[in-house]
């Protein structure tokens, strides 16, 4: 029993992106397209150890392109036959809101304030929010953030380009071609064609918990697949606000058995007080 | 209309708007300041990227996405099929060419030459030869040929060839904004008769050139190794490399000589310079020698491939530590690991001596003198840091985020270190080499300002080109004692 109803639009209408983390270089023009769209005020960081900076999402930063190291193996064909070798290899992922299909934040939301709209994209609307941090506590990928003041921000899917036929900044600033915009039908077939070819691929097949599905569906090569596996949760769900959910749907009907049961054991109770009283005054007629 | 006559348009040279054909702006930005033309234009004007615009098929070959491999008979098509190289991928310099000194790869791998067919003649080559347009018949031709000298100056060949200016034929700078081809110049053309001036539809019929503009920047001719040009080739100032190969034998043998004798590379470097009236006497650039940096890791190789450095006069003034004043201050250099050290220690600085090199970052701006004023930017990469490899980090007792102090016989900086297995801990010659980065984007102004690489990088140039020496350099890395 959600407090405000919200519509999802199903999978495979909307919009969705592919997301080849394959083609990244890391250069962060997608990061700071976002910020330039959105008017989003620069943030003041620190060093970070991983080169991503700021180190996560903030109210200012809704796409963040994480770095991560790892090893992967490289096969270089010579005449004397081909020399596989191990190398280090640093994968740039970019990452914001991935747009779950059925996003839990929006379910979660007591005040109506995360809408979805018929392009899927999921938006929090300033004006409802209330700031109670429900849609923190209920997104399995850690993306809303509480601004300064007290209302939650996120990426909009910059819903407000699509609605005027342009794809979002990030996606249109990328130099290499990181990012694939267009209908969501369109997308998930080409992320599944990805898949038949052996690649790595994330956004498919999830937990019911955000729909089974996101709409930013991220694909690489085995020699990038590390940095996938290490940011994104294998299972896209949280527990303990999973559970709540399920406590919501059996609440409200127990509650009803309890305060009638409630209600016969007042009842009870006082007729017991009642007949008690009825002998005692019986007791001082006789006497 | 000789080249020097064309009038001066400075606002003309500021206008890279429009584009036709290949260069057709596909933007409203591009149509304002448009790439594709100032892609032309570096193609002309530099000449180590001549070849990325292909102007007889109006293509961009940068642009190429053909993932096929050549085929042999092919120009490289023997090599691209042998060695797996998408030759037909891009573009890279020089004229094509993937893998820099690969003269005779094919020679070695095949047991003989290979033979090519192109622009309608046959060539042999030994290894990767890259292409160029052929003025002749403005098809593609093997670049790097067997034959091919180095030693040949570039106004020689356009003197054997009889053509003595050809910049004055075509009107580039019309060619490069509107694909119109126009010769108002004249071909400047040297005959036993003697200098004649001719329009381009002359020189074309007389010569059988009809692609000199395609082939502009460079100019090589096989008339360079007729007899003619055996003959001309005492009247041209430089030497071959036979002549100056015992003069570098001798240079190289006397510093081996006197580092041993005197045990100090600065002194035997010196005395050197003063036996022979100079460093590398004789050398004109033409021929292509490996040589060690001004602070290099390992004497052995400092001494094999002695650095070019002091052929420069400004170079040796610090070498010599002029003026006098500067004698025993930190300006100077350490030709080798144990003079740094020996500066250090009365400083009582002691570490693990590495190589230092510089790099950009990706959202840089050359010096970072823009991107540190940006706050966006700053946002990025807000603090200056050195990278460094794992096991050396692992060796100072020092994580990612901790200070680390950098010292040169230029002085130190202290940065925070960026630990990675990605950075080079190599071992060269039996010796262990550890290499950090650091990066170059910083200086004193804007909202983050923080130390310069250029502090810590050697204060002598590239002897030709001027270019300060900021790729490998000597440095002592210590765990920064305080913070």
């Amino acid at each position: 029993m959600t407090m405000v109803a919200v519509n999802f639009p199903p999978a495979d209408q909307g919009f969705a992106v592919l997301v080849d983390i394959d083609k990244c270089i890391g250069c962060r023009a997608c990061q700071l397209a976002c910020k330039d769209w959105n008017g989003l005020a620069p943030v003041k960081t620190t060093f970070s150890p991983t080169f991503t900076n700021p180190q996560s999402f903030t109210a200012q930063d809704w796409k963040v392109v994480f770095y991560y190291e790892g090893t992967a193996k490289k096969g270089l064909t010579t005449p004397a036959g081909e020399v596989v070798f191990e190398q280090v290899d640093v994968a740039p992922l970019p990452t914001q809101c991935l747009h779950c299909a059925a996003a839990p934040c929006a379910r979660a939301c007591p005040s109506g304030a995360i809408s979805v709209t018929p392009e899927g994209a999921v938006v929090i609307n300033k004006d409802q929010c209330i700031g109670c941090g429900f849609c923190e506590n209920a997104c399995p990928y850690d993306v809303p953030r509480r601004g300064s003041d007290g209302k939650y921000y996120k990426c909009t899917f910059c819903v407000d380009r699509i609605q005027n036929g342009r794809e979002p900044a990030c996606v249109e600033v990328c130099p290499t071609g990181v990012f694939t915009f267009g209908p969501a039908s369109q997308i998930v077939q080409m992320a599944q064609s990805e898949a038949a070819k052996g690649r790595t691929v994330y956004g498919l097949n999830l937990n019911p918990y955000v729909g089974g599905q996101v709409r930013w569906i991220y694909v690489s090569s085995d020699r990038k697949a590390f940095a996938i596996k290490q940011h994104f949760p294998s299972d896209a769900v949280v527990p303990t606000n999973e559970a709540r959910e399920v406590l919501r749907e059996i609440v409200p009907p127990l509650a009803l058995v309890g305060a009638v049961a409630l209600t016969a054991v007042g009842f009870a109770s006082w007729r017991r007080a009642r007949i008690e009283e009825q002998k005692s005054q019986q007791k001082q007629k006789e006497q | 209309m000789f080249v020097y006559e064309r009038p001066l348009r400075p606002d003309y040279s500021w206008d890279y708007s429009g584009g036709v054909g290949a260069a057709q702006p596909i933007s409203d930005i591009e149509a304002e300041v448009n790439p594709r033309i100032i892609n032309k234009e570096i193609n002309y004007t530099m000449l180590i990227y001549q070849g990325m615009y292909d102007p007889v098929r109006d293509t961009f070959t940068t642009m190429r996405r053909n993932n096929a491999l050549r085929k042999p008979g092919e120009i490289d098509g023997t090599f691209s099929s042998i060695f797996r190289v998408y030759k037909n991928w891009g573009w890279s310099w020089p004229l094509n060419v993937r893998f820099m000194y690969n003269y005779d790869s094919l020679q070695i791998a095949l047991g003989h030459p290979d033979v090519v067919t192109a622009a309608g003649k046959r060539w042999t080559v030994t290894g990767e030869t890259g292409e160029i347009i052929d003025e002749y018949t403005g098809e593609y031709r093997p670049a790097f040929v067997p034959g091919h000298n180095f030693f040949v100056p570039k106004a020689f060949k356009r003197r054997l060839s009889g053509v003595a200016d050809l910049f004055g034929g075509v009107d580039l700078m019309t060619f490069i904004r509107t694909g119109q081809l126009s010769f108002p110049g004249k071909f400047v053309v040297e005959t036993d008769g003697g200098v004649q001036v001719l329009d381009f539809e002359t020189f074309a019929s007389s010569t059988g050139m009809r692609y000199p503009w395609a082939n502009d920047a460079l100019y090589w001719d096989e008339e360079t190794m007729s007899f003619p040009a055996f003959l001309k080739r005492i009247f041209y100032p430089g030497v071959g490399w036979r002549q100056f190969k015992p003069t570098y034998e001798k240079m190289r043998s006397l510093l081996k000589q006197y580092y041993s004798q005197l045990g100090d590379l600065k002194a035997a470097t010196l005395k050197v310079i003063q036996e022979m009236g100079g460093w590398y006497k004789g050398y004109t650039f033409q021929w292509p020698i490996h040589a060690e940096p001004v602070e290099a890791p390992i004497v052995d190789f400092a001494i094999q491939y002695p650095t070019l450095a002091w052929l420069n006069p400004y170079n040796l003034e610090v070498l010599e530590q002029k003026p006098s004043i500067l004698q025993g201050k930190m300006v100077g250099i350490a030709l080798e690991p144990s003079e740094l050290q020996a500066q250090l220690q009365p400083l009582g600085i002691t570490g693990i001596t590495v190589v230092m090199t510089t790099n950009r970052l990706t959202e840089t701006w050359h010096s970072g003198s823009m991107n540190r004023r940006i706050p966006d930017l700053v946002e990025l990469v807000p603090r200056p840091f050195v990278i460094i490899p794992r096991k050396l980090a692992q060796q100072l007792g020092v994580s990612t985020g901790d200070y680390v102090e950098l010292w040169t016989a230029r002085g130190g900086l202290k940065m925070r270190a960026y630990v990675t297995d990605g950075e080079a801990y190599l071992e060269v010659n039996g010796q262990v080499v550890p290499v950090v980065n650091i990066l170059w984007s910083w200086s004193f102004e804007g909202p983050d300002a923080g130390p310069s690489a250029n502090f810590l990088s050697p204060d002598v140039v590239d002897p030709v080109t001027t270019i300060q020496e900021t790729k490998a350099w000597l440095a002592v890395i210590r765990k920064a004692p305080s913070v």
